[in-house]
């Protein structure tokens, strides 16, 4: 444990990912302090510049300030970030992990299984559940996870079918050790690597969908989010880039932070690197 | 066979900071003459490889050149441009690499990739000249059919068959000096010998200069004229190979002769015990199917086995790649089911056991795989590894952890290794912590599935050695499977040979070594390396 800590807080990449991560949250938590006001008040006069009338980042298209919006939007931006990629993990790790290891009918049945998923586009099945379960915080999160999980699984399943097939795969069974700490201690750490990465890549996604759910107007109507913002900006981006660029570069540089978190993380859980 | 081809002098490799040591050669001096196949022996570690690399330019971005030169008909080699550089690479340089089937690229067939080699030298060769040649090459490397074979991808060739595209490949622009790499470690002893007669034969008619790398002494006799022992990236002892192997100076070029297996004198005692693994009439086929409307492909890995191992004994199953063997020693531990037959342990049936029955069985019946690289988790610690066989079956941490402390001990590594990773360990030492793991568990049966194939040869002379121990002290009983007849000999009371998922013959070892039957049996005790020179030397050392 001490090993994957050093060698977390060793990679620029941890410590640079970790820093901007923690601003990120601390935005999300002393939102309410430094912008008491809602986010969705119209504070200003619409279409303000950047610095004008007092507004650090300008106004949007109703005068409701982007600074605000975007210390405010920080919570729900990472909570649907994380809380929906961690539902997909759930499920595309459990799911892989069965048909990877499992093989034969089993395995068939569930790539089936994930392939209809596939076969759907992805951001229509988003709307279709967030408009039948009625959108709230908590319907999209399972929304976003419900339609993020079979790239996940699909590459759980790559990974634990030529991990489970190496020696000490077998090594392990001959020990006699239960099927499930075979797969626990022995394959899923071995297999780890790509699905941590994918996973990093996948808040982004997530993120995004938020946005476009946002914009389609079947966002949480009581939480203020950056895909909102940016949503509800895109239409005058040529006179008032602001609008979506500020917001934009929030997301950019939430996704960067998990990214270069998830990598040196990757790293950290390895020990051949951890220990050389 | 005067005139000096290459000549290395005084080369200092230097690796990177943190490596094992400073220099990976250290100050080595050699010459290789026209018309002579000189021998590069050592273990692994020892630098033979990276010499050769240095010599085409090809070291790994780290290694650096520190001093001396490496001259080719006087020539610096060291301070060519990588211009230069590459139009001697395949033209006057070739060299032939380890692995056949990774040294060839497998989207291209294999005549045209030996054209390319051509090509590469000499771009205004048409291509009706091109063919012409690249026809002839294969046929001078042995190749039937070169017509037929030119066509062919790499995954269609035998091993053996790739090697002599790879072989083909090197001499397709007439190059002066040939460096072989290891050439024949993964092919099978028969193919090897083959291999290594076509080397000599095209050596001696193009009168080429051959640097030839191996670890193996068996081979060093029967191929060298001269031969260079390296030793942590120094020259042991040099000389002209009968000298040196018939008289070595070296304590340590010694050591390496008396590392080679096979030689003792052939295990006798055969107990009458009761049988403790039966395996009757085993059968297993293997089909795949490429696509929807091919017909499969069928590959017969278990044809009627039957065989009889008796407590307290060690049986070799020998037999080349593609034999059966490892699919056998997987179908008894039921991590492949077999498709028929029986295989009865202590009188009970392995295939009807259920899920219980079989976790007790195989704690009982262990075993040590081939490659030490592969067969231990990476991300676990040694001491986690071995103390997860015991726990499984209810051990209490603490116990498991002085079981796993005393075999590590046992094995010679020492109570340290528990807290330490896979890859801080050498491949023999990887073995001894796969053979710990195996032994925590108190088994009465193990089964060595070419455990001792991927280590040099001394390397693997102690861990033989360290198994014979074990097995006398524990009364184990040993299923040891392995392609080295050399090694079968050294270990095992009855021996069993396989070939394409038959037995072609099974016989006490004295039996088999003394008056083979089978006509297969016969071939591979032909094609064992250096078997003309240990034999001599066995008839030497008796009648002194």
């Amino acid at each position: 444990m001490k090993d994957i800590i050093r060698t977390f807080l060793r990679r620029p990449a941890g410590i640079v990912g970790l820093v901007l991560l923690g601003l990120v949250c601390l935005m999300a938590v002393v939102a309410p302090l430094v912008y008491p006001a809602s986010p969705w008040e119209m504070t200003g006069i619409p279409f303000s510049r950047p610095g004008e009338n007092g507004m650090l980042l300008g106004a949007d298209t109703l005068g409701r300030d982007i600074a605000s919006g975007i210390v405010h939007g920080a919570r729900v931006s990472i909570l649907i970030g994380l809380a929906s990629t961690l539902t997909a993990l759930c499920i595309g790790v459990l799911l892989g992990c069965i048909s990877g290891y499992a093989g034969g009918a089993v395995d068939a049945v569930i790539v089936r299984f994930t392939e209809i998923f596939q076969t759907i586009p992805s951001f229509v099945l988003a709307i279709l559940l967030v408009a039948i379960l009625t959108p709230s915080i908590g319907t999209i999160i399972l929304a976003i996870g419900l339609v993020s999980w079979p790239p996940l699984s699909r590459l759980t399943r790559a990974q634990v079918r030529t991990v489970a097939q190496r020696e000490f795969v077998q090594a392990a069974r001959c020990q006699g050790q239960s099927t499930l700490s075979v797969v626990v201690r022995h394959v899923l750490p071995n297999a780890i690597s790509p699905i941590i990465v994918a996973g990093s890549l996948t808040v982004a996604a997530a993120i995004l969908i938020e946005a476009g759910l946002s914009f389609m107007g079947l966002g949480d109507p009581n939480y203020m989010s950056w895909g909102y913002m940016i949503g509800s900006g895109r239409t005058v981006i040529r006179q008032a880039w602001w609008m979506s660029v500020f917001p934009g570069l929030a997301i950019l540089l939430t996704v960067v932070a998990i990214n270069l978190v998830g990598e040196a993380l990757n790293d950290a859980l390895n020990p051949r690197i951890s220990r050389a | 066979m005067t005139e000096t081809l290459l000549a290395i002098e005084n080369l200092v490799l230097g690796l990177p900071d943190g490596a094992d040591r400073a220099h990976a050669v250290d100050g080595i001096s050699l010459t290789v003459n026209a018309n002579e196949i000189v021998c590069l022996v050592g273990e692994s570690g020892s630098g033979k490889s990276m010499t050769a690399h240095a010599i085409l330019g090809l070291l790994p971005n780290k290694v650096k050149a520190l001093n001396g030169a490496i001259r080719l008909s006087g020539r610096d080699l060291l301070q060519l441009s990588p211009r230069e550089m590459r139009a001697l690479r395949g033209g006057e340089i070739a060299m032939i690499f380890q692995e056949p089937l990774t040294a060839l690229n497998p989207l291209a067939r294999a005549g045209a990739q030996v054209a390319e080699a051509i090509r590469t030298h000499d771009p205004s060769a048409n291509a009706a000249a091109v063919d012409g040649r690249v026809q002839e090459l294969f046929g001078q490397v042995g190749l039937p059919d070169p017509a037929t074979l030119s066509a062919a991808y790499p995954f269609q060739l035998s091993g053996g068959q790739r090697q002599r595209v790879m072989i083909a490949m090197a001499l397709a622009n007439n190059p002066r000096l040939l460096i072989a790499d290891e050439p024949t470690t993964a092919l099978d002893v028969t193919t090897q010998r083959q291999i290594l007669d076509l080397i000599r034969s095209l050596q001696e008619k193009r009168g080429m200069g051959v640097l030839f790398i191996t670890h193996d002494i068996g081979v060093v006799a029967d191929i060298a004229d001269r031969v260079i022992v390296l030793r942590h990236g120094r020259v042991v002892e040099e000389g002209p190979a009968a000298e040196v192997l018939s008289a070595p100076r070296e304590d340590y070029t010694r050591e390496l002769l008396d590392a080679v297996p096979g030689r003792g004198a052939v295990r006798k005692a055969e107990s009458r015990e009761a049988p403790l693994l039966e395996i009757k009439n085993l059968q297993k086929v293997f089909t795949t199917r490429q696509s929807f409307f091919a017909t499969p492909r069928r590959v017969v890995a278990a044809e009627n086995i039957n065989l009889v191992l008796n407590r307290g004994d060690t049986l070799a199953v020998v037999g080349e790649s593609g034999s059966g063997k490892s699919t056998l020693a997987r179908m008894v531990l039921r991590l492949i089911e077999p498709d028929g037959g029986e295989i009865l342990f202590d009188g009970a049936p392995v295939n009807a056991m259920g899920r219980e029955a079989l976790r007790q069985f195989r704690r009982r019946t262990q075993i040590v795989f081939q490659d030490p690289y592969a067969s231990l988790d990476p991300r676990l610690k040694i001491g986690e590894s071995i103390v997860r066989g015991p726990m499984a079956f209810g051990t209490p941490r603490s116990d498991a952890e002085a079981i796993a402390k005393r075999w590590l001990e046992r094995v010679g590594l020492g109570a340290h290794a528990l807290d330490r990773f896979p890859h801080e360990f050498s491949g023999g030492q990887r073995q001894r912590i796969c053979i710990a793991r195996a032994l925590a568990l108190d088994p009465i049966c193990l089964i060595a599935d070419e455990a001792v194939s991927a280590l040099d040869v001394s390397v693997q002379a102690r861990v033989l050695q360290l198994l014979a121990e074990l097995k006398a002290e524990m009364g184990l009983s040993m299923l040891f499977i392995t392609h080295d007849l050399r090694v079968a000999r050294e270990i095992a009371d009855r021996i069993v040979v396989m070939q394409h998922g038959r037995i072609v013959e099974q016989a006490p070892a004295a039996e088999l070594f003394d008056t083979p039957r089978a006509d297969y049996t016969r071939r591979l005790l032909q094609a064992v390396p250096g078997r003309e020179f240990f034999a001599s030397r066995e008839r030497a050392g008796a009648a002194v």
